[in-house]
């Protein structure tokens, strides 16, 4: 059953200076247990794929489905905060909360209190591989590693079905990029999320389940990696 | 090509480079205007100075002042009192002259007109006397003038003696020197009266023939030379200040021909034109002067020692018969030896804008009964808004030019410091350098050259209109209602303003704005070149104590966690915060302390006014008629009103026996006008011994005070004189009186004593008569040493009448008939009733007015009150010829600057309460604007805007709040308690620009968090 469906989405940036389509009738379904990585060239368009399947905006037309509602019916601060899961590249912490505090943060939006969301920020940060002892410390006296792992915590936090990852590996050494890459697969595998992430990295996007490729904002491959 | 392209990429820059253009044409503007401003106004200034003169005339004030004359031994030992050392050094005073003046005899010059002081006085030898009759006693005789040693042209040579007093009686055929004085008797011959010398010499001289040694050496030789010199004197006064002289100061005269004589320069003068025409003189013609020799008591001697002088004409006033026989020379030809007659000790010239502070310094050093009235012929009124356009000009050009510097800096390190990239992007391409500072520099110089270039041509075409503006707000700012006031005295000249307006202000506004811009972009010239990147300082790694987070749920508690986690930011804002309510309190604190200093100011203030002369000057021995007397108390505006009026009383033992005659009675009048005066009054401070005084030293009779003085209780001597002469039959009671210590002792009286004196009045009949009454002594003044006697003003008029309206007496018919009815039973009721003080009204004239505003919030009232009534005001005659002057000049000045202050604040305080949100909104603009990111990341991960707003907008108020109580608290602790009122006026300033900063940096684009890579 797919957990994410978009359909026929198009998506056009309006400047007072020009008018981009970045996406031209898009259409694509995710799983859950699922990596799928979206690849293309630079301006292909596969950010915004990721900003609209995130909920940061809504298709120009065309729908992104989520478990059978699409975003166009719902709140999208709703949807951002119950449906998907972003991991952003360049991590987006918040510089003013602890690591933990980080993690808390969407648990207790949700409504968990204050115990019960720091409990589970330890669980969270011990399942990404985060050392207890950095729960305390603010974001920017982490490593890049180490700071993904916190975003990627405090996607799992959220407690989505849908983990969407924008070049999660782009701001990391090679090594950190693979341990984070690793864990994605490993969340998705073992935990049930669709993972959807866009990468540059072929060789990344070669280990995922599944392999999206778009240019000129249409899809010109779909398919599993390898293929 | 490098400038082109600099050019063009300069203006293809559209946002940064219209900004910065407008900013510098706004501030060359703004700079070309306040220098404009300056100059006008600083030559505006220097133009007053030149063509105003400000002076302090320094009088002495006794009862016979202003008597130009008089021979006053307290004026001549005020004057020696004066230390002109001491006031010439004075800041403000650029000249001190004690009065120089001096008598002299001009040849040729016989006076016609002005004060003549022996007019109508004659010495002549006379034969023919024949009888033609007798009146009174006094023999008439007709008599022929055989030759005249003294006499006043256009007599005849037949003239009538009237013997008087004197034992003249003619024989027959001889001829006599008879003195006397010439009068008008009605028929074709003149009569001359004849009257002894005051030396006791009789008034007639038989002569034995030609030869008689009378003729060469007697005291009818002497006198006739003594009249001649003091008939024909010419007054010649000295000063190297000739225009600050009250005479010319004042617009009495003006110098119509020729100039004044140099300071300190020799032999030349200007003489009055009523004697140059008289004498036919121009100038350059030649004048020679005897000068008198005057002695302490006599003013017209002249001896052996006389100094003789030749002056040459060298300018000629204006025609006035007053001021006839007039000289005017420099301290050159001055420093006369004559003793000082009159009551003008000298006069200060002073700076003009330091005019008030000087004269104010110099009435401080001056002994008691010294008067300084200061004339600045208006320039004080007319200079002060040129003076308040400069200081705001100066201001406005010192700010103009700091922020100048400031966006010239910020102009020059965006045009030119931070074009690194561009540097590289050309130095890549193998630009050399010299091109690479050309391209910087071009475009950001013909960017500042064309912004200054026409900020200062705009600047130019608004500078009038600009002028204009701002002198009629400096004016309607700077306006003080000066009608009545002791501080506009004298006359007033029309102000004088610049014309022409240089161009000066604008070529320097815009080069200093071009340089200055110039110089920094050479200065970020180099910042641009460096090859290395700036350094940025080692990051702080900060690290949680203790507990990592903080209690409560929701928005709260993340708006403290950011608060408490801010660091830097926060602090800024809570220092910022508390800062601005400081500064804001502060402010607030000042304003009301001015407006409860206005308050208290209104509240203690006493504002004294008194009755004067037309000039301003003479406030005793002047006449206020007893209605205006009455208007002035009744009014409703005073707290009390000092009234006196005075006659001359004598003790019957020392009048001198005058026989009779109409001689006789004017030298007995003469006599009674010299003596002491008993006067009414109902405060000692109205005498004219005490009118200048703030307090009287009286010891009193047991259960006496000064009360009495203003009682109801005694009837008007006039009533009581008509009582007796009507036959209704009057009690006549001892009066109580103060009297000067030192008269008890003369007498021999002491406190309770009783006496008797005579005094002359003109009764209700109209008929002049001589009245004993009798005197207790209830007090004596410890302090003065006249003889002058004081009593209730009871004794002339009822003093409750004036507290009464007087309109409300019906009026004059009822006079008549009870006048008409005197000896009926009704005239008792018709004396007690409102009648009697309607009608002493009408009739008494007070020699002297003062009074106290009952508020000082009733001034500008009263001021209306006393235009309404047409009350004149010094040197501006109304309908009425009751002159006030109100002693308000430091009140007046001080409200005004309160007023002025307040004014400000009025315009201030919403400018910046305006500037203090602006503040707070661009402080949290840039606290909270640097944090878009996290805005878009909570709202990333679901977080609603209204929440989003409210932890931002929180944790804002709560960092302002607690700054802002600090504040408040620091003020309320120093004794401000008006820095809650700033706390609070600045918190929901901060509020409403933070609220504003925080939904626009909501607002942003989520689209955004994943396009924007770092």
């Amino acid at each position: 059953m797919n957990v994410l469906e978009l359909k026929d989405v198009y998506y056009t940036y309006q400047t007072k200076y020009q008018r981009e389509e970045a996406l031209k009738g898009v259409s694509a379904a995710f799983e859950p247990g699922t990596l799928n990585a979206i690849v293309g060239r630079s301006g292909s368009g596969k950010t915004t794929l990721l900003s609209l399947m995130a909920g940061l905006d809504l298709p120009t037309s065309g729908q992104v489905i989520c478990e059978g509602t699409a975003t166009d019916r719902m709140r999208l601060s709703t949807y951002r905060r119950e449906k998907a899961a972003v991991i952003y590249q360049s991590f987006r912490l918040i510089p003013l909360l602890t690591v933990e505090e980080n993690i808390m943060y969407p648990m207790e939006l949700r409504g968990m209190k204050a115990r019960d969301a720091r409990a589970r920020a330890g669980e969270l940060a011990q399942k990404v591989n985060l050392s207890q002892g950095l729960l305390g410390r603010f974001p920017t006296m982490l490593s890049g590693g180490e700071q993904q792992r916190v975003a990627i915590a405090r996607a799992l936090g959220m407690d989505t079905k849908i983990l969407l990852a924008d070049e999660p590996t782009g701001n990391l050494d090679t090594e950190n990029g693979w341990r984070i890459f690793e864990l994605l697969l490993e969340l998705a595998h073992d935990m049930g999320y669709c993972v959807i992430i866009v990468t540059h990295d072929m060789e990344l996007a070669g280990r995922a389940d599944r392999v999206i490729e778009l240019r000129d904002g249409r899809i010109i491959r779909d398919g599993r990696a390898g293929q | 090509m490098i400038l082109r392209n600099s050019i063009r990429t300069t203006l293809r820059a559209r946002r940064r480079t219209l900004l910065f253009t407008a900013l510098i044409v706004i501030l060359t503007l703004s700079l070309t205007l306040s220098l404009g401003m300056y100059v006008y106004s600083s030559g505006t200034l220097a133009l007053m100075d030149e063509r105003y003169t400000s002076m302090a005339l320094v009088e002495y004030m006794d009862e016979n002042y202003p008597d130009e004359d008089g021979a006053d031994p307290k004026a001549r030992s005020a004057m020696d009192r004066i230390d002109g050392q001491v006031l010439s050094g004075i800041e403000g005073v650029l000249l001190w002259e004690k009065t120089d003046e001096t008598l002299g005899q001009m040849e040729g010059y016989e006076r016609a007109d002005g004060e003549i002081p022996y007019e109508g006085r004659a010495i002549v030898e006379a034969t023919g006397f024949y009888p033609v009759n007798t009146t009174n006693g006094s023999t008439i005789y007709s008599a022929r003038i055989v030759q005249t040693l003294y006499n006043q042209e256009g007599r005849g040579a037949m003239f009538m003696v009237d013997v008087g007093d004197t034992d003249f009686v003619p024989e027959d055929g001889a001829s006599y020197l008879l003195h006397g004085v010439f009068a008008e008797s009605g028929t074709s011959n003149p009569t001359l009266s004849l009257v002894d010398f005051d030396t006791g010499e009789t008034a007639f001289y038989k002569v034995s023939g030609e030869d008689d040694p009378a003729f060469t050496d007697s005291i009818f030789t002497q006198m006739a030379r003594y009249y001649a010199n003091a008939n024909n004197y010419v007054r010649i006064t000295a000063s190297d200040a000739p225009r600050a002289l009250e005479e010319f100061h004042q617009g009495i005269l003006t110098l119509a021909q020729g100039r004044f004589p140099e300071a300190g320069e020799a032999g030349v003068c200007v003489i009055d034109g009523k004697t140059a025409g008289q004498m036919g003189l121009t100038p350059g013609d030649e004048i020679h002067v005897n000068l008198y020799d005057s002695q302490e008591d006599d003013r017209f001697s002249v001896s052996e020692n006389s100094v003789e002088k030749t002056w040459t004409v060298v300018g000629i006033t204006s025609l006035s018969n007053d001021w006839a026989g007039r000289i005017w020379v420099s301290q050159g030809e001055g420093g006369f030896s004559q003793p000082l007659f009159g009551f003008c000790l000298g006069m200060a010239v002073l700076d003009n804008g330091m005019a008030r502070q000087a004269a104010d310094q110099i009435r401080e050093m001056m002994p008691e009964g010294i008067s300084v009235t200061l004339y600045d012929q208006g320039y004080f009124s007319a200079a002060q808004p040129f003076e308040a356009m400069k200081t705001t000009a100066l201001a406005v050009a010192a700010a103009s030019a700091c922020a100048a510097f400031a966006v010239l800096v910020l102009f020059a390190s965006l045009f030119v410091g931070r074009q690194r990239e561009t540097v590289g992007i050309l130095r890549s391409l193998g630009t050399p350098s010299a091109k690479i500072r050309l391209w910087l520099i071009s475009g950001a110089s013909l960017i500042a050259a064309a912004a200054a270039i026409l900020g200062a041509v705009l600047g130019r075409a608004f500078t009038g209109g600009m002028i204009r503006w701002a002198l009629g707000a400096a004016q309607k700012l700077y306006t003080i209602d000066h009608r009545y006031s002791e501080s506009a005295m004298g006359t007033t000249i029309t102000p004088v303003e610049m014309t022409q307006m240089p161009l000066w202000p604008a070529f320097v506004s815009a080069l200093a704005v071009f340089g200055a811009a110039l110089v920094f972009c050479l200065l970020f010239l180099s910042q641009a070149l460096s090859r290395s990147a700036p350094e940025k300082g080692k990051e702080k790694v900060r690290i949680p104590r203790g507990k990592t987070s903080v209690g409560g749920r929701g928005v709260l508690r993340y708006a403290f966690v950011f608060c408490r986690r801010g660091g830097g930011r926060s602090v800024i804002v809570a220092v910022a915060s508390g800062v601005l309510t400081i500064f804001l309190g502060i402010l607030i604190f000042v304003s009301q302390g001015w407006q409860s200093q206005m308050d208290s100011l209104y509240d203690t203030s006493q504002i004294f006014g008194r009755a004067t002369s037309t000039n301003g000057r003479q406030s005793v021995n002047i006449v206020i008629n007893g209605n205006n007397a009455r208007l002035l108390a009744s009014s409703g505006y005073l707290k009390d009103i000092g009234l006196s009026l005075n006659w001359h009383y004598w003790f019957d033992e020392d009048m001198p026996p005058f026989g009779r005659g109409g001689f006789a009675e004017e030298t007995k009048r003469n006599w009674i006008a010299r003596q002491p005066t008993i006067t009414a009054l109902n405060t000692l401070l109205a005498a004219p011994d005490f009118f200048y005084d703030d307090e009287v030293a009286v010891e009193w009779l047991e259960g006496w005070n000064e009360d009495f003085l203003m009682s109801d209780e005694y009837y008007p001597v006039d009533a009581s004189i008509s009582y007796s002469q009507s036959g209704v039959g009057v009690e006549w009671e001892n009066y109580p009186c103060v009297v000067g210590k030192n008269f008890l002792d003369a007498r021999d009286l002491s406190l309770g004593d009783v006496f008797t004196v005579y005094f002359q009045m003109d009764s209700f009949y109209g008929a002049r008569m001589e009245v004993p009454i009798d005197l207790k002594v209830v007090g004596a003044c410890t302090e003065n040493d006249t003889e002058d006697i004081y009593v209730p003003l009871a004794f002339a008029i009822s003093p409750g009448y004036f507290e009464t309206d007087g309109n409300s007496y019906s009026g004059e018919n009822e006079v008549t008939e009870a006048a008409a009815d005197m000896e009926s039973d009704g005239a008792q009721a018709y004396w007690n009733s409102e009648g009697l003080d309607y009608y002493l009204c009408r009739m008494t004239s007070f020699s002297t007015c003062r009074f106290t505003l009952d508020s000082a919030r009733d001034l500008d009232a009263f001021r209306n009150f006393l235009a309404d009534n047409g009350v004149s005001q010094p040197g501006i005659l109304g309908s009425n010829r009751l002159t006030i002057v109100l002693s308000d000049q430091s009140f007046v000045e001080t409200v005004g600057g309160l007023g002025r202050l307040i004014s400000f604040c009025g315009i201030l305080f919403p400018a910046l309460f305006g500037a203090v949100c602006l503040l707070g909104f661009v402080i949290s603009w840039l606290m909270v604007g640097s944090r878009r990111m996290e805005f878009a990341v909570l709202r990333g991960l679901g977080t609603s805007g209204h929440r989003v707003f409210f932890i931002f907008f929180v944790e804002q108020a709560l960092l302002c709040l607690a700054g802002s109580a600090i504040g408040a608290l620091i003020v309320t602790v120093t004794g401000t308690p008006s820095g809650w009122i700033g706390a609070g006026g600045f918190f929901l300033c901060y509020l409403a620009g933070c609220a504003l900063s925080v939904i626009l940096s909501v607002r942003v684009r989520l689209m955004d968090l994943l396009s924007e890579k770092e």
